[in-house]
C-alpha cells in the first residue's frame, strides 16, 4: 500500500481563470518566511520568488506565469519556521493556492502542525518544510 | 537563597562601599550592557512581595517572563534558617492561551494583557514557629513596557531576512516533508537590544498578592491566620544607557481599617554581569523612611542572585531602633 506521506500533491486550477496567488500562513505568532520556485514540465524554473508571514502571520504572492501556462508545472518550497514567544513551541504553517479569490482544491493538504518548534533567539534549530505539487488544469 | 539578620545602625556605611565599587565593577565587564538588562530583567516574584521578602521594595515594571523559579533560604545569623521556594508562571500560555499573530499582540491589548500576567505561588518557614508555613500568592501584570521586543517590528525583519538568507527553493526532485536546520539569528536579536538601550521609555506593572501563615503547616481554613493582603503600582522609566528610574506605591490590608501605605523611589545602573540599585522607601506604619541598596549578579547563564541590603523599623513604639536587613535570593529563569 502506497504511503499517504509520499503521495503527490495536485493542485486543481482553471486555466481560463484569473491569476494564481500564493498564499504561506502561520499562526500562533510563529515567525515563517519561505522561498518558492516554479518549475515547466522538463524541470527547467520559470519563476523564483521569496514570501514572509510577518507580522500579521500570513502574506500573498500572485506569480507572473498566467494560468494558461500552468499545466503540468510543479511548484516547489522551502519554508523555514521558529516561535518568537518563550512560551510558544507550537503551531500551524500553511499554504493555499487562490484564483479568483477563492482557494484550489488540493488533492492533499499543504497544512502542517508543527510542535517542538524552538524560539528563534535560544536555539538555532528551525523547522524546515519542503515540499511541492503539481498545476492540474480542471 | 534568602537570608536575613539585623544590624545595628552604625552599619548603614555597609551600603556606601557598594555604590563605591559598583562603577568598577560595571566597568569590568566586557560584554555589552544590553545583553544583561533584557536576558534578566527578571521582575520580583509576586507572591514574595506579598510575603515582604523581596530584595528589593521599590519594584521594577519590566516585562514578565513565562516561568521563573526562585530558592530561598535563610542563612540566618540572629534567627534560624529559613528555607522556601516561589514559582512564577504565566498563567496564560501554562493554561493553552494562544495568539494568531504578533501583530494581534501589538493590536490586542487585553491578549498582550494576558501575556504579560505573571502568577506566582511561594512558601517559606516561618521564622517564629517552627512547625508554621508562611505562603504566598501573587498576581502581577504589565500595563506596558516600551522595551517590549515583541513591539519591535525592527527585530522580526531583521529574522525574516536572516532566515531567508538561509533558504534555498528545492527542486522538483528535492523535497522531503519537515526536518531541522540549525540557523542563527542571535545578530538580529543582538541589534534590537542595542536600540532598546539606547531607547528612553517606560513601563507599568500593578500587582495583588496575598499571603498567610498555616500553622503546623497543614492547609484547611482554620489552620490559616495572620491573612494579609498587598497592592501594589510601580513605574520604571529608563534613561538609555542601562540606567532607570523606578516608583512604587504599595499598600499593604492586614486590618481594612488600618492599611499600611508605602511610596518609594530608586535609581538602578544596569550592567552586564551586575544591576546596582539604591532604594528610599517611606512607610505611613512608622512615619519614616528607609533607605537600600541592591545588587543583581549573573551567575551562569539564565541564574541572578540578588543580594539587598535595608533599613527598617520593626517597631512604631521604639523610634531609636533601626535594623538592617541582608537578603539574598537565586532566581532562576526557566523560561529562556
Amino acid at each position: 500500500m502506497p504511503s499517504i506521506e509520499n503521495e503527490m500533491r495536485f493542485c486543481i486550477f482553471n486555466p481560463r481563470g484569473g491569476p494564481v496567488t500564493i498564499r504561506l500562513e502561520a499562526n500562533n505568532a510563529l515567525r515563517a518566511v519561505g522561498k518558492f520556485a516554479l518549475f515547466d514540465a522538463g524541470n527547467q524554473p520559470r519563476e523564483q520568488w521569496p514570501m514572509k508571514a510577518g507580522d500579521t502571520g500570513s502574506a500573498d504572492f500572485t506569480i507572473q506565469t498566467r494560468p494558461q501556462s500552468l499545466k503540468r508545472m510543479v511548484m516547489t518550497w522551502a519554508v523555514l519556521c521558529c516561535s518568537m514567544l518563550p512560551a510558544v513551541d507550537r503551531g500551524i504553517v500553511s499554504i493555499q493556492i487562490l484564483q479568483d479569490g477563492a482557494p484550489c482544491p488540493l488533492t492533499k493538504s499543504a497544512l502542517w502542525v508543527l510542535t517542538d518548534i524552538a524560539n528563534c533567539q535560544q536555539s538555532a534549530k528551525k523547522k524546515r518544510i519542503r515540499n511541492a505539487l503539481t498545476f492540474l488544469s480542471e | 537563597m534568602f537570608s536575613r539578620f539585623a544590624f545595628a545602625k552604625e552599619n548603614l556605611s555597609i551600603l556606601f562601599p557598594i555604590f563605591l565599587l559598583a562603577p568598577s565593577l560595571l566597568a569590568q565587564t566586557p560584554e555589552p550592557a544590553y545583553k544583561y538588562i533584557l536576558d534578566y530583567d527578571v521582575p520580583e516574584s509576586p507572591a514574595l512581595v506579598a510575603l515582604g521578602v523581596t530584595p528589593a521594595k521599590v519594584l521594577r515594571g519590566s516585562a514578565a517572563k513565562p516561568v521563573v523559579l526562585n530558592l530561598l533560604n535563610q542563612v540566618g545569623f540572629a534567627k534560624r534558617v529559613q528555607n522556601g521556594v516561589a514559582v512564577d508562571f504565566s498563567p496564560y500560555f501554562t493554561f493553552g492561551g494562544r495568539l494568531r499573530s504578533i501583530e494581534e499582540y501589538r493590536t490586542d491589548g487585553w491578549k498582550r494583557l494576558a501575556a504579560n500576567s505573571q502568577l506566582s505561588i511561594a512558601t517559606i518557614q516561618s521564622e517564629e514557629e517552627t512547625n508554621a508555613l508562611l505562603f504566598g500568592l501573587g498576581l502581577r501584570t504589565t500595563l506596558f513596557d516600551s522595551h517590549d521586543l515583541l513591539q519591535d517590528k525592527e527585530l522580526g525583519e531583521d529574522i525574516d531576512e536572516i532566515l531567508l538568507g538561509s533558504l534555498e527553493a528545492p527542486q522538483p526532485g528535492e523535497t522531503g516533508d519537515v526536518d531541522e536546520v540549525e540557523v542563527d539569528v542571535t545578530p538580529a536579536y543582538e541589534k534590537a537590544k542595542k536600540r532598546l538601550l539606547k531607547k528612553t521609555g517606560s513601563a507599568l506593572a500593578v500587582g495583588y498578592g496575598a499571603s498567610g501563615r498555616l500553622k503546623s503547616s497543614i492547609a484547611n481554613t482554620d489552620s490559616i491566620d495572620n491573612v494579609k493582603h498587598t497592592a501594589w503600582l510601580s513605574f520604571k522609566y529608563s534613561f538609555g544607557g542601562g540606567t532607570d528610574f523606578l516608583s512604587i506605591y504599595q499598600g499593604q490590608y492586614a486590618t481594612p481599617s488600618h492599611p499600611e501605605h508605602r511610596f518609594g523611589i530608586a535609581i538602578r545602573k544596569s550592567g552586564t554581569t551586575l544591576n546596582v540599585a539604591g532604594e528610599i522607601v517611606y512607610t505611613s506604619r512608622t512615619k519614616r523612611f528607609e533607605m537600600g541598596a541592591n545588587l543583581e549578579v549573573r551567575l551562569l547563564n539564565r541564574i541572578g542572585a540578588v543580594v539587598s541590603l535595608s533599613s527598617e523599623q520593626p517597631s512604631t513604639t521604639n523610634r531609636s531602633l533601626t535594623k538592617m536587613k541582608l537578603n539574598t535570593i537565586i532566581r532562576w529563569n526557566l523560561s529562556q
